[in-house]
């Protein structure tokens, strides 16, 4: 048996499950990076010419296809290589995560020595993004079977990780590419070579100490309660049938348009700003672009906060209520951010947006908890893999829309508030269908449960007594 | 099996793993937080 097998982390009798939280935070806010990719952009754009672009150098545009090539792979392998994550347990995953996290980095910083931008999507984007996916879901799925009383608050406390992950990546990567320009370098390829080793080794800590409970593991008082909420199932499903049911594709719709709306204020935060509320605007003296900076960090503090804070939440009100808070309070929101702008209120517009940024942050963390509810902790890391697809899918969706939205208003005259108010109303309009799915949800149905005698579940659980599948979920 | 007894993992082995996680976490909000007066003047 090999230290990386699933079966050498589990946990001796007695073993403190906050143990586990660090491991899963050290994965989480490595990977967060991602969120910050975009302080490498301007400086990937200097590579010939160091202190300005010259002909030669990479443009913006092509760029942003690193990003969005990361967040595919992350979608697309925490989808395919869930069922593994399951069958081989978190320590193998997390390895697996850092090999390509970080090994994805040093390709990238060959494409850079050599300018061969292929060499980056496939380093970054596609090595990285697989890195992504193994490392998000790994840590999320164990948390929720070391915390079953308390799912909400921990995959909240995990994911609110991928949301501070951005705000210690992008102060690295600036602090590093500042430590290695030169008048020859940016220091870009420099400072992927550093922060590949020191992800690889952060989430290297994480594999170490990860631990899975025992089979018959359950946290000191905790019953099953005598009158479980309607949504919380008794049983298990395996991924093969999960995907098969309504409730998942409800929840993927749900998960796809609160993340798009999402990326509707994350995509143009800075500009947004600055254009609703220009100078002279009201007696104004205008938003700065140093203003503006101080807002996008204000976005992301709230991001990563509503993460844990919705999320645990959702363990006292249930996730079916939280869900409505988000889609309809983030509706009337976004709604109300064009008005923000009528009236010349920056401080208005700041509020509704942190509000608007911290239940995005909310969706993201809670829905491993709703799987959880619905599915059962069987194969919840596999489930939420697959789930996961709607996020590759929001990251294409919004973006386009908003950007293609925002060519057509500028070139039929839009200035100022009138340039952004039809993507919010179009924004808001997305998310009032997510309540309409999410109050659709219903207990998943017998005929979809676990019993067994059917598809070959690939988890630790295999060989439990068929009563208990039933009775610890 | 109940887990009754949680005492294995020592204060110490807390202390440790939640530091090692925490403070790169307060150094990026703190580095975050600074920015932060320039919105509000």
């Amino acid at each position: 048996m090999s230290i990386l097998d699933r079966e050498s982390t589990v946990a001796p009798a007695g073993f403190n499950r906050w143990l586990i939280p660090p491991a899963a935070l050290a994965v989480h806010l490595s990977i967060g990076q991602v969120y910050a990719f975009s302080v490498f952009k301007l400086p990937l754009t200097r590579i010939i010419g160091v202190s300005y672009s010259v002909p030669g150098d990479w443009e913006q545009p092509s760029l942003a296809w690193i990003f969005s090539i990361a967040i595919a792979f992350l979608g697309i392998s925490a989808a395919v290589f869930g069922k593994w994550v399951e069958r081989n347990g978190p320590r193998k995953t997390m390895l697996a995560a850092a090999c390509c996290f970080g090994g994805g980095f040093l390709v990238s910083a060959i494409g850079v020595f050599l300018h061969q931008l292929w060499i980056i999507y496939l380093g970054y984007g596609v090595i990285g993004g697989c890195g992504l996916g193994l490392g998000y879901i790994s840590p999320v799925s164990t948390l929720v079977k070391w915390f079953p009383d308390r799912p909400g608050m921990a995959t909240g406390m995990a994911i609110m990780g991928f949301g501070g992950g951005a705000l210690i990546g992008s102060n690295l990567s600036l602090t590093l590419m500042d430590m290695f320009k030169s008048p020859t370098s940016t220091g870009v390829a420099q400072a992927f070579i550093a922060m590949g080793a020191i992800y690889f080794v952060c989430m290297l800590f994480g594999a170490w100490i990860v631990r899975v409970p025992a089979e018959d593991w359950k946290p000191a008082g905790h019953t099953k309660p005598a009158a479980p909420q309607k949504l919380v199932t008794t049983a298990n499903v395996t991924v093969d049938q999960a995907w098969r049911t309504p409730q998942f594709w409800l929840l993927w719709i749900v998960l796809c348009f609160n993340v798009t709306a999402g990326i509707g204020i994350l995509e143009q935060a800075s500009p947004m700003i600055q254009e609703m509320f220009p100078a002279g605007h009201g007696g104004a003296k205008g938003v700065s672009a140093a203003a503006a900076g101080g807002f996008v960090a204000l976005l992301s503090l709230f991001n990563m906060v509503g993460r844990f804070l919705w999320s645990s939440l959702s363990d006292f009100t249930g996730r079916k209520v939280v869900y409505v808070i988000y889609l309809l309070l983030g509706a009337v929101l976004y709604c109300l951010i064009p008005l923000t702008g009528h009236t010349g209120s920056p401080t208005l517009f700041v509020a509704v947006c942190v509000v608007i940024l911290s239940m995005y942050g909310g969706g993201f963390a809670t829905i491993p908890a709703y799987l959880k509810d619905l599915f059962g902790v069987m194969q919840v890391g596999a489930i939420h893999g697959r789930l996961l697809t709607a996020w590759s899918v929001a990251g294409i969706l919004g973006p386009v829309l908003i950007n293609y939205l925002r060519i057509y208003l500028q070139q039929h005259g839009a200035t100022g508030v009138s340039l952004y108010a039809p993507t919010m109303y179009l924004m808001a309009g997305l998310l009032v269908i997510g309540p309409i799915c999410n109050l659709l949800v219903r207990p998943v149905a017998e005929r979809f449960h676990y019993h067994g005698d059917q598809d070959q579940p690939h988890s630790p659980d295999d060989h439990l007594p068929h009563h208990h599948r039933h009775a610890h979920a | 099996m109940e887990n009754t007894a949680q005492t294995k993992g020592s204060g110490l082995q807390l202390a440790i793993y939640w530091a090692i996680v925490s403070l790169p976490l307060f150094w990026g909000i703190w580095k975050t937080a600074i920015k932060l007066p320039a919105l509000f003047q």
